[in-house]
């Protein structure tokens, strides 16, 4: 080799060795413009009177329908009464009200419509004041649900680090909405009782099955999984990773997940019975066995937390997000696909569980996710809140 | 930073225009050569010292490497095998695999080698690539590497690769590069100066995209050391500082902070005495070609131990392991020999060796932003990592019989250095006497008696050993460790154990048979996590 040629050409590589540094100055985060979620769907009632409000889709897929509603009218010496019929896709609710003699009855009630099979369900509150008959059209637009990402992140409260990972696992809220879901698992050495003011037990079963089938307090924490899914062969993902490994399965999935969840519940405040009832839909044909996991959640709960981002680092009144409180249908859950599943098949289930009287269920939500028992990995996932 | 840039490279093409061609043709060894070991062990389970149970009852580490050389040309491979991996490695050795293959090519001054490669810029504190198995521990490099001798003295090579990890490739691409020159060698007029030096300098690079939605994460991540050896007479000094650009991550909880780490020892030995002085400060100097790695995985850089390296096994209960966050520590040590026939030494003289090791934390302020902290150079944080005094005394009695007494005094801060809660910091106390016994030509017998005092974790423990030799094939040893002072009478067990083993030539049969406490093994001060474990253990190694 000719040696000044040699000489000449080994220059290259250094100066581009020296080229190849990428110091970040401040700010050192990216400007968040909240995508925001488009869960859920829209109603323009047109010609049809009245205001709606609070509301909700239970749906399986994108859709535009029209909305019909039929009013009646009627007076007699007690006064105006009047009932009003909706009608979209194949199902249809009424709503009653009253009013005064020569008045209009008002109608004001919750509207809860099953449109039947792959349309879900639409709720709304609805009020209005009528005082002749009529008829009306209006829209429903119902968006799909995306690709929901479930982050666990494995916690304790001594664990000093934890915050830290809580905080940025919240950070990536703004930016996903209800796509991303996150539940802090208390499990581990960090997460046992230690006197004097570590006293009170987050701890479950599922929780502590869970990390020790996983590994995840075996690796330190704070440590989680995204979606239960295996990176470079581990399910162990550190906190740093949740939102890079977050944003590959939206990339991958997005708009077109493979399945749907809806969840329905209702609360007995009096026996503080909740009965859930879960709806999942296939979008395509599935294979091998499926299991739904149920799991009640507890957000702001105030509690004792180490936080070594402080000083003092014990705080007294830390806020507590989204902890698990423990399993709804067993600590692996259910068996929902056993062997094959074709696409738009609905699968409704319904489960009772009876919610501590320590737990706020104001705060308490219920997560539903749809998992691969061959490799664990989550499907799809939903949250829902206890009242809805 | 870009008239610094210019300078550095005239310097650097100022060598190579004065460059004189050189032979640099390498006279290998023609054929195959190569090693081999094999570690296997049947587990019971043992619910009295937390032995769990394991399912396959015997698991298997092995490894061959084969070497084949011939002229200025050689290539290797390497075939590893885990089925599955001994308790305390990661699981994710699991699987026999090919993983690690070059070729070699050395032709005048340029040795070019393409796949797999190990190597180390100075002392290792931005690049150091290694295997040590018994740690389970292997961040080869897979990419090409360069090494170049323009010219008598200096030194220089460059590789871009990935790393591995388990029986893959980490995410990031790693550049680096390192120059040395000697000067006595390189300028004539020096060569027969009695004072030799040698300048280094090296430069590593990694690569990862930014997937992060929230964060600016930099990219290209860069880090650089100049380093200085200097030896005259018995006297020498070696220095390293590097310096590492932002390089938010896991380990060190995503700040924004640039790294530094210096290291400095010096010595002075001659005849029967010597003295070492080593001081380390680092400072944010995790660096991983991923930056959500943890653990031993992907580590680009070694940050030296200063600890002393501990053989008697008490004395490894309490290991000190490497803080890549922030550590300020030194070590001194001392040697001497008193002379046979001196009213000290005896008739057969006795030797001397006192070691003082001391590691606290950095002095840090907390920033409340990005950046995490600041830190003060020169001063050490309140808390004590790790404290190690160590006197040791040998003296031979007579030609058969030589005894070692050894005296350790540690602190050790459990929390910090085995990321653990509650467990606060032991202060213990150890003494060791050894006896070498030589029974015959061909016979020998070796015992030790040690005793760990203290008041934390699981107090007192007692061991012994005795070890017999027959010379040049055959040794036996069985050793008790019994852990007298735990506060749990149930925990207060002994760890006996029982082994023999052949040596031929190069090749090492050895099978034993006991329980095994729980620990750390460390290895310059990077360490795996050793569970409790009872059954039989057979290790063959060899090479050819």
């Amino acid at each position: 080799m000719k040696n000044s040629l040699w000489k000449l050409v080994s220059i290259i590589p250094v100066i581009l060795l020296f080229w190849s540094c990428d110091k970040v100055e401040p700010p050192y985060q990216t400007a968040q413009n909240a995508s925001g979620s488009n869960e859920g769907g829209t109603i323009n009632l047109n010609n049809i009177p009245g205001t709606i409000s609070n509301l909700r889709f239970k749906n399986f897929i994108a859709d535009s329908a029209e909305l019909k509603a039929n009013w009646v009218v009627s007076g007699n010496a007690q006064g105006t009464a009047a009932t009003i019929t909706f009608t979209w896709h194949a199902g249809n609710a009424q709503l009653s009200g009253t009013g005064p003699v020569g008045g209009p009855a008002t109608i004001s009630g919750r509207v809860t419509i099953d449109g039947g099979g792959i349309f879900g369900r639409i709720i709304f509150d609805y009020s209005a004041d009528v005082i002749v008959s009529g008829f009306g059209t209006g829209t429903v637009i119902c968006h799909a649900q995306p690709q929901k990402v479930l982050v666990e992140d494995y916690t304790g409260h001594t664990c000093g680090n934890c915050p830290r990972a809580s905080r940025a696992a919240y950070a990536l809220k703004p930016l996903y909405g209800s796509k991303l879901i996150i539940i802090a698992v208390h499990a581990g050495f960090f997460a046992w009782v230690q006197n004097p003011n570590y006293t009170y037990n987050f701890q479950t079963a599922a929780g502590t099955a869970w990390d020790n089938f996983f590994g995840i307090s075996n690796a330190g924490n704070p440590n989680g999984m995204v979606n239960r899914r295996k990176v470079n062969g581990n399910f162990v993902i550190p906190y740093t990773a949740w939102g890079s490994n977050a944003q590959n399965i939206f990339d991958a999935k997005g708009n077109s997940p493979d399945a749907v969840i809806q969840i329905i519940n209702e609360f007995d405040n009096a026996s503080r019975m909740l009965n859930t009832e879960v709806w999942c839909a296939l979008l395509k044909d599935f294979t091998g066995s499926y299991k739904m996991q149920l799991c009640l959640i507890e957000d702001s709960i105030i509690k004792w937390q180490k936080d070594y981002d402080f000083t003092p680092e014990d705080i007294p009144d830390y806020v507590h997000r989204d902890a698990l409180r423990g399993d709804i249908n067993g600590i692996w859950g259910e068996e929902i696909i056993s062997g094959f599943g074709a696409s738009q098949t609905i699968i409704r289930k319904t489960y009772s569980t009876s919610v501590n009287s320590e737990f706020n269920e104001a705060h308490c939500k219920v997560l539903a996710f749809l998992y691969r028992d061959s490799d664990k990995e989550i499907v799809q996932a939903n949250e829902e809140h206890v009242l809805e | 930073m870009q008239r610094n840039f210019f300078l550095f490279l005239l310097v650097f093409k100022i060598f190579f225009f004065h460059s004189v061609r050189l032979s640099y043709c390498q006279q290998g060894i023609s054929g195959i050569h190569g090693n081999f070991q094999t570690d296997i062990q049947y587990y019971k389970s043992d619910s009295s010292i937390g032995a769990p149970e394991v399912p396959e009852k015997v698991l298997a580490n092995s490894f061959l490497n084969l070497v084949y050389s011939s002229g200025n040309f050689s290539a290797g491979i390497r075939y590893e095998s885990f089925l599955n991996a001994l308790q305390g490695f990661d699981k994710r050795y699991q699987g026999n695999y090919f993983l690690f293959r070059y070729a070699s090519y050395t032709m005048d001054e340029l040795e070019i080698t393409a796949g797999n490669f190990y190597d180390q810029f100075g002392y290792g504190l931005i690049f150091r690539s290694y295997n040590e198995w018994g740690l389970g521990y292997d961040n080869a490099m897979d990419g090409v590497r360069l090494r170049y001798n323009p010219y008598k003295g200096i030194y220089v090579k460059g590789f871009v690769a990935r790393q591995r990890v388990f029986f893959d490739y980490g995410p990031g691409i790693v550049r680096g590069a390192d120059g040395e020159i000697n000067l006595n060698e390189t300028f004539a007029p020096l060569a027969e100066k009695k004072t030799k030096v040698i300048l280094g300098g090296s430069f590593v690079s990694k690569y990862q995209p930014d997937e992060d939605p929230v964060l600016n994460l930099p990219e290209n991540v860069s880090a650089y050391s100049g380093r200085i050896n200097l030896a005259r007479g018995g006297f020498t000094l070696g220095s390293e500082l590097a310096y590492k650009i932002n390089d938010p991550s896991t380990v060190n909880q995503l700040i924004y902070k640039p790294g530094n780490a210096l290291f400095l020892t010096t010595g002075y030995s001659r005849k029967g005495f010597g003295v070492t002085l080593t001081g380390k400060r680092i400072d944010n100097m995790n660096f991983r070609s991923d930056r959500t790695a943890i653990t031993n995985n992907l580590s680009l850089n070694f940050l030296p131990a200063i600890s002393k390296s501990q053989t008697y096994r008490l004395a490894t209960l309490y290991p000190y392991a490497t803080q890549p966050n922030g550590e300020l520590g030194g070590q001194a040590e001392v040697f001497y020999n008193f002379k046979s026939g001196s009213k000290l030494g005896g008739k057969y003289g006795t030797g001397i060796s006192i070691n003082f090791s001391r590691i606290n934390s950095i002095d840090t302020t907390r920033t409340n932003d990005e950046l995490g902290y600041t830190s003060d150079f020169f001063k050490a944080g309140p808390k004590i990592y790790f404290q190690d005094f160590n006197v040791e005394i040998s003296k031979k009695i007579n030609k058969n019989l030589k005894l070692t007494f050894t005296y350790i005094n540690q602190i050790y801060n459990i929390d910090v250095v085995q990321g653990l809660v509650g467990h606060g910091t032991v202060y213990d106390n150890i003494g060791i006497i050894e006896m070498d016994l030589k029974l015959s030509k061909k016979h020998s017998i070796r015992g030790e008696l040690q005793g760990l005092f203290a008041e934390q974790d699981k107090k007192g423990w007692a061991m012994a050993l005795v070890e017999f030799t027959v010379s040049p094939h055959w040794f036996f040893a069985v050793f008790d460790e019994y852990n007298y002072g735990n506060d749990d009478k149930d925990l207060r067990i002994h760890y006996y154990s029982a082994s023999m083993g052949y040596i031929r030539n190069v090749t090492r049969i050895s099978i034993g048979y006991g329980k095994q406490r729980e620990g750390l093994l460390c290895v310059g001060g990077v360490c795996r996590q050793v569970p409790a474990s009872n059954g039989f253990a057979l290790s063959v190694t060899s090479s050819f």
